[in-house]
């Protein structure tokens, strides 16, 4: 959400929350130059008035608190113009101002170039409107260099959403606040309460105004955009995004995928391998876990071996001989070990781990298996 | 993989809490859907307990599997209290870890 100028100032949508004259106002919306900042509003402090800015953008730009006092208020003037405040900051913030904008400046550097080492940066839109989709995927087409640097998946509405939200891997999610069936607020809510999910980022979108910012921001949304969208700088920050999403020197980051009946097994396994950089997808039964299969094409599959549906040594086995599964396949397991070490052997899998073993042995394993991600 | 232990422990504990009321409830009249429900509860915390580092929950977990699987097979009353010893053991253990309000046979 940063776009370069033609003069000094810098454009961005950075999630503003502004403290002043004993009111907060959270907005996306600002320009930013060492000594002042413009932000976006439709509410009007009293000038002089002393204010607190924090600003902000999830995963890229950690908060920064300035001092600021209201210098002048900019109405509306043609279609299509917003109109805000102006804020001066005080001495004591201009080196954080500053610091701020270089940083900005050094994340839009090389912004969207194609490189070889292109991750693909996964978007799910949560959107009933079909047009605003299709301006999506127009807009990307025309915006990104490398097509398939970034990936936007459709959910019509909240359900379909948190279906698609479980089983895949998103590095940013869009939800329009109005939806068929339920409302985009309660949606980012439940994903904030989700172990895995909590951390995405989330850019909430409506007509609803100020009704709907503050439904989608109190359920834990980081940006909210009024509409109509400025589409192009939400693509902009899609290229920052996910050009500052690549793993330095490794390109693509290898994949895990777990299948194990056990919810906590799958949350302590994604959350100790996602931090040893690697992406991990997870599955809870067979339909899921064959879904995952075939969409992310894992580096490495680790299989329970006691669950509801089927052994996992079956599961396996299966792979190896009838799909034609290649990848290691390693059994995770709290049998005795020589029952599952045999299991492992005529599973024709890369080996077993022991669940008494503990996480860092897991870690440890698959790292010697496709190599260490961080 | 200490903040591992940290951020998951309370779910652990509370999950085994639910599945010890269960235990507990297939000890006082057990039939077989109940039990094999069961020894995947106590399987279960035997593999999230491994996972979480926690080797004599691991021991004693596999020790009520055992015993649950007993009774599954042949259920008598000295295999229903030889169960119920199994998992007040794995109460008493889960409490050393921090976990509270165990259940026991008379909750």
């Amino acid at each position: 959400m940063i776009i370069m100028g033609d003069s000094d100032a810098v454009r961005f949508m950075l999630r503003a929350e502004l403290r002043c004259a004993g009111q907060t106002l959270v907005t996306s919306s600002c320009e930013l130059t060492e000594q002042s900042v413009f932000v976006i509003t439709d509410w009007y402090p009293p000038p002089e008035a002393a204010a607190s800015l924090r600003l902000s953008f999830p995963t890229l730009v950690e908060p920064v608190e300035l001092a600021a006092r209201v210098a002048q208020h900019r109405s509306p003037g043609a279609p299509g113009e917003l109109g805000g405040i102006e804020l001066l900051f005080e001495e004591s913030a201009r080196a954080d101002a500053a610091g701020l904008v270089a940083r900005l400046r050094q994340l839009c550097a090389n912004a969207g170039a194609p490189s070889a080492e292109e991750t693909t940066y996964r978007v799910l839109l949560v959107e009933d409107s079909r047009l605003i989709r299709d301006m999506f995927a127009f807009g990307m087409k025309r915006s990104f260099q490398a097509p398939s640097a970034v990936e936007i998946d459709h959910a019509e509405d909240a359900e379909h959403a948190w279906s698609q939200l479980r089983e895949g891997h998103y590095d940013l999610v869009i939800v329009d606040y109005f939806l068929p069936a339920g409302d985009g607020a309660s949606l980012i809510a439940r994903l904030r309460q989700d172990e895995r999910l909590s951390r995405v980022p989330v850019v909430a979108i409506s007509v609803g105004g100020r009704a709907a910012r503050d439904a989608t921001l109190a359920a834990g949304a980081d940006l909210f955009l009024d509409k109509p969208l400025v589409l192009r700088d939400l693509l902009y920050t899609m290229r920052i995004l996910a050009h500052h999403q690549r793993v330095p020197g490794t390109g693509r980051r290898p994949a895990v995928l777990v299948l194990d009946d056990s919810p906590l097994v799958l949350a302590l396994t994604r959350f100790a391998l996602e931090g040893a950089g690697f992406e991990v997808v997870v599955a809870e039964d067979l339909a899921t876990f064959e879904r995952l299969r075939t969409a992310v094409s894992p580096d490495l599959i680790l299989i329970d071996v006691q669950m509801p549906e089927a052994f996992g040594d079956d599961v396996a086995s299966t792979l190896r001989g009838w799909h034609g599964v290649r990848v290691p396949i390693l059994l995770v397991s709290s049998l005795q070990e020589t029952e599952l070490a045999h299991r492992a052997r005529v599973a024709h899998a890369a080996g077993y781990v022991l669940k008494e073993a503990g996480m860092t042995a897991l870690v440890d394993r698959c790292k010697e298996l496709i190599g260490s991600a961080a | 993989m200490d903040e591992l232990f940290k951020k998951f422990l309370p779910q652990f504990t509370e999950l085994a809490r639910d599945r010890l009321k269960r235990a507990y409830a297939a000890a006082a009249s057990p039939d077989e859907p109940t039990l094999i429900a069961v020894i995947r509860d106590l399987h279960g915390i035997a593999g999230e307990a491994g996972l979480l580092g926690l080797g004599p929950i691991v021991k004693i977990a596999r020790s009520a599997e055992e015993h649950a699987k007993r009774l599954r097979d042949g259920r008598s009353e000295a295999e229903a209290a030889a169960f119920v010893d199994a998992l007040r053991a794995l109460g008493a253990e889960l409490e050393k870890v921090g976990a509270t309000d165990m259940p026991t046979e008379h909750t």
